[in-house]
């Protein structure tokens, strides 16, 4: 299993300075990608202008959304936009796509929320009919377009396993991530996918003193506060010592977790240090 | 720390001794509507070892409660006029009202205020604590005040159930199935002492009213239950204590606690009485409450977020389990034509227990069901016999040297049967332009299923490497479908198949099955499954013909069977034919496995001697959940509904769970699933 970082992209003290070393850090550290998460309705910087300035300072990692809210976005565009990352990243993009949690994302957006389950199967055929037609943006450096992940529950198994290279979990312990790697994996049998789909993973740290672990989980409190309960658990969730980190990583790494990727829940260059340290 | 309690049942009184044996210095009340002696309900069963935890958390209170539990590690089963014992159970049961005198003196004993018969309309005199607790049971006042926190949803079981009590102390736990006039009637009873049992009767909502229960008093009913019951009561009177019929109710919220108010217990969440484990539950919520309140040092927030975190994810598990477990019960009729031997395995594996598991359970009762089933394979008298999955299977004149099913491509699997890949009967029924229309002779070593389809308006996509369903560049082959309805938004409108088209196709699949045979295939399955040109007419989303092949389901079963009875006609006699099928949509407007017995039946007289049911994939946007073994339940229904022999598919991939399976008569042969094998060894480099 590969170990991936979250970039600091919509925790607290957001800035140029930050996301440019925090990427270059990790390229250098023992990180094997990048992850963004996407919100429209909260002060969240853009996945894919995010994942262009990383890849700009990067070599190494790859570049993933995990996810990005598809159906918020214009198909022709997100085809553009994600072909130019990769072509500027020289092939390292996954795009991790979904429907996102949130209405209110969508009326942001001013984007219809009752279709989105089938507006985003229509958007992961027309990406990638755009992407192999080269009209649309760049040529993607991967051939035939960036690695594709689809992440979500219910019908989102189906469709990782009838769109994509593989599905992206959306967090919980290890034990939560293996009964729908289980799901993923059926419906990639069922639908008749030769191999096995591409399992990406992810989880929220905060390491340190008392008072970073307590801002980390206040931060987590409230990005999910619109779960209206469910964040507290969230917030509990968050691994904050170094053990608890490592039980983290076995734990997915027994469960067949292709990629794993760990988000800051504080944004502080200290917590990539960190992490870096108890990954070794 | 002060602590109100809103209920003195078994987990508003655990909670309070937890807290107090803690820390004496807290202040926990507790407050009851009812008197102190008042309960409902005779006797509580723990399963499966619950009381362990107990051991740990209170020994006081531990020692009490075993000291006053009837103990029996065996249950009857009572159908037709057979009772079959299976041992290895570990069951215990107590009195309610005496679990809950022992706990309320616990209480006492260590400082707990205890109010009763004080009923509160509203919870505001609650709110002047530190920490508010809900223990106040599926009708909760304290959840309904905070309903928009909590979110409780709430689902109604189908059967009527009616507690009641026996002053006869059962030898063990008894299921008692009897036929009656009216229907069929079940009751669950178990001794909670030396003299005295509880029973729970079950009927369906029709048998019900057939009895005439819905019209009868608590007294008129409890006597029909008397007769029907006779011969195992032996003629002792039950006895009632507000024994009403009533529906199951399942509760789950989405949180158990806002700021300082927490639920545990059946205010909380309920489990289905069939697995005996509502007040298991209660108990341990207690438990983990309590102790994440310790542990936290009285910080309130972690502590009730620790405790949730905990608990929900071991509360779904059983609330699953006894989902599955009351499915099995409602519908348990349809097993009345199994043996004895099968209709108690099928019983004891119904949630969770596995082939393996009642292996260590009870190994006599599963020698006897494994020389049972091989008997029925093969007429044969063992007094041992290998288990199920190795059972022969005879079907025409091919006998199959075991139950197991395989994929074409998993190298040499072993001996069974040898499922192909879909192989079209035409050039324009191929799904890729990878799809073979070739049939290449059958491989030695295993039986060769050759499966031949149409793909009908899932055709003309490309190769699934990269994806499924997605449309080739240039379509170089037209689609035909039973209306002219996209399979996807993005794949071209296929062409509605005129009657020519029909005779075509159908002449097809009879010139495939004629050059499979001379190929040698030992078995062929028709594909009238996953949105093919069979399966367009089956569905209603996907036939909206107004001829005589559109329409009522028998109409829309013509062009299938017209193939099935054409193609019998060609395959030799002697060898079996099967035909796959999709016995649920899972989808809005789309087939159920309800309305697929008729066709499961249909296909059976057209010439099907097997049907591979399968689930799904008939319009793109599918719910099916890929849950575990998640096409076996709708195998079973059509297998025991129709009386068809079937192979189960979905995630079936442990020999256990398809010995589990077969001696269960929930299906015959199993499609296995490939698993993953686990990685193991240094980290993969990141570079």
């Amino acid at each position: 299993m590969r170990v991936g970082i979250g970039l600091p992209t919509s925790t607290p003290s957001l800035g140029r300075e930050l996301l440019l070393e925090w990427a270059r850090r990790a390229d250098a550290g023992p990180f094997s990608s990048l992850g963004t998460v996407d919100r429209l309705a909260y002060g969240c910087l853009e996945p894919l202008a995010c994942l262009a300035a990383a890849a700009a300072v990067t070599n190494r990692v790859r570049l993933v959304t995990m996810i990005l809210i598809g159906p918020l976005r214009d198909t022709g565009w997100l085809a553009g936009q994600a072909a130019s990352v990769d072509s500027m990243s020289g092939g390292r993009l996954s795009l991790g796509l979904g429907i996102g949690a949130r209405h209110d994302d969508y009326r942001a957006a001013g984007v219809d929320h009752s279709r989105r389950g089938l507006e985003l199967a229509r958007q992961l055929v027309e990406l990638r009919l755009a992407w192999e037609s080269g009209q649309k943006g760049a040529t993607p450096n991967q051939e035939g377009g960036p690695e594709v992940l689809v992440g979500g529950s219910g019908p989102a198994f189906a469709r990782a396993a009838r769109h994509a290279h593989g599905y992206c979990h959306g967090g919980g312990p290890p034990r939560a991530f293996a009964g729908a790697a289980a799901r993923a994996r059926a419906a990639w049998l069922d639908l008749g996918r030769p191999g096995e789909p591409q399992l990406w993973g992810q989880g929220y740290f905060a390491l340190g003193d008392a008072a970073t672990v307590e801002a980390g989980r206040d931060y987590l409190r409230d990005y999910y506060r619109f779960t209206g309960g469910f964040e507290e658990r969230i917030a509990a969730g968050c691994l904050t010592t170094p053990s608890a980190v490592k039980d983290f990583v076995r734990g997915y790494e027994e469960e067949g977790c292709d990629d794993l990727v760990l988000f800051p829940a504080k944004s502080s260059l200290n917590q990539l240090d960190r992490l870096a340290d108890v990954l070794g | 720390v002060k602590v109100n309690v809103l209920g003195a049942g078994p987990a508003g009184l655990y909670l309070s001794i937890l807290l107090k044996r803690a820390d004496q210095s807290h202040e926990v009340h507790v407050h009851e509507r009812n008197h102190p002696d008042a309960t409902f309900g005779w006797g509580v069963v723990f399963s499966e070892g619950s009381l362990d935890e107990l051991e740990q958390a209170d020994y006081s209170s531990f020692m009490a409660i075993t000291g006053a539990c009837a103990s029996w590690n065996p249950l009857d089963i009572h159908y037709r006029d057979r009772t079959t014992r299976i041992r290895g159970n570990v069951f215990s049961g107590v009195g309610r009202a005496r679990l809950l005198n022992l706990l309320q003196q616990r209480a006492l004993d260590l400082g707990v205020r205890l109010t009763f018969e004080r009923e509160l309309r509203s919870i505001d005199s609650l709110l002047d604590a530190d920490l508010v607790v809900g223990a106040d049971g599926a009708n909760s006042l304290v959840r309904s005040s905070f309903e928009e926190h909590f979110r409780p949803r709430f689902e109604h079981a189908a059967s009527k159930y009616a507690w009641y009590g026996v002053d006869y102390a059962f030898p063990v736990f008894s299921y008692i199935f009897k036929s009656t006039a009216w229907g069929p009637f079940q009751a669950h009873c178990y001794p909670f002492n030396e003299a005295q049992s509880t029973m729970i009767v079950l009927v369906s909502p029709e048998t019900w009213r057939r009895a005439g229960l819905d019209q009868m008093d608590e007294q008129a009913s409890m006597e029909v239950c008397e007769r029907v019951f006779a011969e195992e009561l032996g003629g002792r009177r039950m006895l009632s204590n507000r024994s009403l019929w009533t529906d199951f109710r399942w509760i789950r919220c989405d949180s158990w606690h806002t700021g300082k108010v927490v639920i545990l217990g059946d205010a909380a969440h309920t489990a289905h009485f069939s697995i005996g484990s509502g007040t298991k539950l209660a108990l341990e919520d207690a438990i983990a409450l309590a102790r994440a309140f310790v542990k936290h040092g009285d910080r309130l927030e972690p502590a009730l977020a620790e405790f949730e975190t905990e608990r929900q994810p071991v509360v779904e598990r059983l609330q699953e389990a006894s989902r599955v477990s009351c499915a099995y019960f409602q519908c348990v009729s349809r097993y009345f034509y199994f043996e004895p031997e099968q209709f108690a395995y099928q019983l004891m594996t119904r949630a969770r227990i596995t082939h393996s598991n009642l292996a260590i359970r009870d190994p006599d009762f599963v020698r006897g069901v494994e020389a049972w089933f091989w008997n029925q394979a093969t007429g044969e008298r063992p007094f041992a016999a290998p288990p199920p999955a190795f059972a022969p299977l005879r079907l025409r004149s091919l006998t199959m040297p075991n139950r197991l099913a395989f994929p074409e491509g998993w190298g040499y699997p072993g001996p069974g049967l040898r499922l192909t890949g879909m192989h079209a009967v035409s050039p324009d029924g191929r799904t890729t332009p990878e799809t073979p229309t070739e049939i290449g002779s059958a491989p030695a070593g295993a039986i060769s299923c050759l499966r031949l389809g149409h793909a009908g308006r899932r055709g003309a996509t490309r190769p699934h490497r990269i994806g499924v369903d997605l449309p080739l560049r240039a379509a170089p082959w037209p689609q035909l479908s039973a209306s002219p309805i996209p399979y996807a938004p993005w794949l071209p409108v296929p062409r509605e198949a005129a009657r020519l088209d029909l005779e075509h196709v159908c002449a097809a699949f009879v010139d495939a099955a004629r050059r499979a045979a001379r190929a040698g295939h030992g078995m062929l399955l028709l594909d009238f499954a996953l949105g093919g040109l069979p399966a367009s007419f089956i569905s209603p989303l996907s036939n909206r013909r107004t001829d005589e092949y559109g329409g009522p389901l028998e109409h829309r079963l013509r062009f299938p069977l017209e193939v099935l009875r054409a193609v019998r006609a060609e395959w030799p006699q002697e060898l079996p034919l099967a035909v796959a099928y999709t016995a649920a949509d899972n989808a809005p407007g789309g087939l159920t496995v309800k309305d697929s017995v008729r066709t499961a039946a249909a296909l059976h007289d057209g010439g099907a001697d097997l049907l591979l049911v399968l689930v799904g994939q008939t319009v793109v946007d599918d719910r099916t959940a890929y849950g575990p073994l998640f096409g076996v339940a709708d195998a079973d229904r059509i297998r025991n509904d129709a009386r068809v022999r079937v192979i189960a598919s979905g995630r079936i991939s442990t020999l256990d769970e398809v010995n589990t399976i077969l001696a269960a008569g929930r299906a015959d042969i199993c499609l296995l699933s490939r698993v993953r094998q686990p990685r193991v060894g240094p980290r993969a480099d990141s570079s």
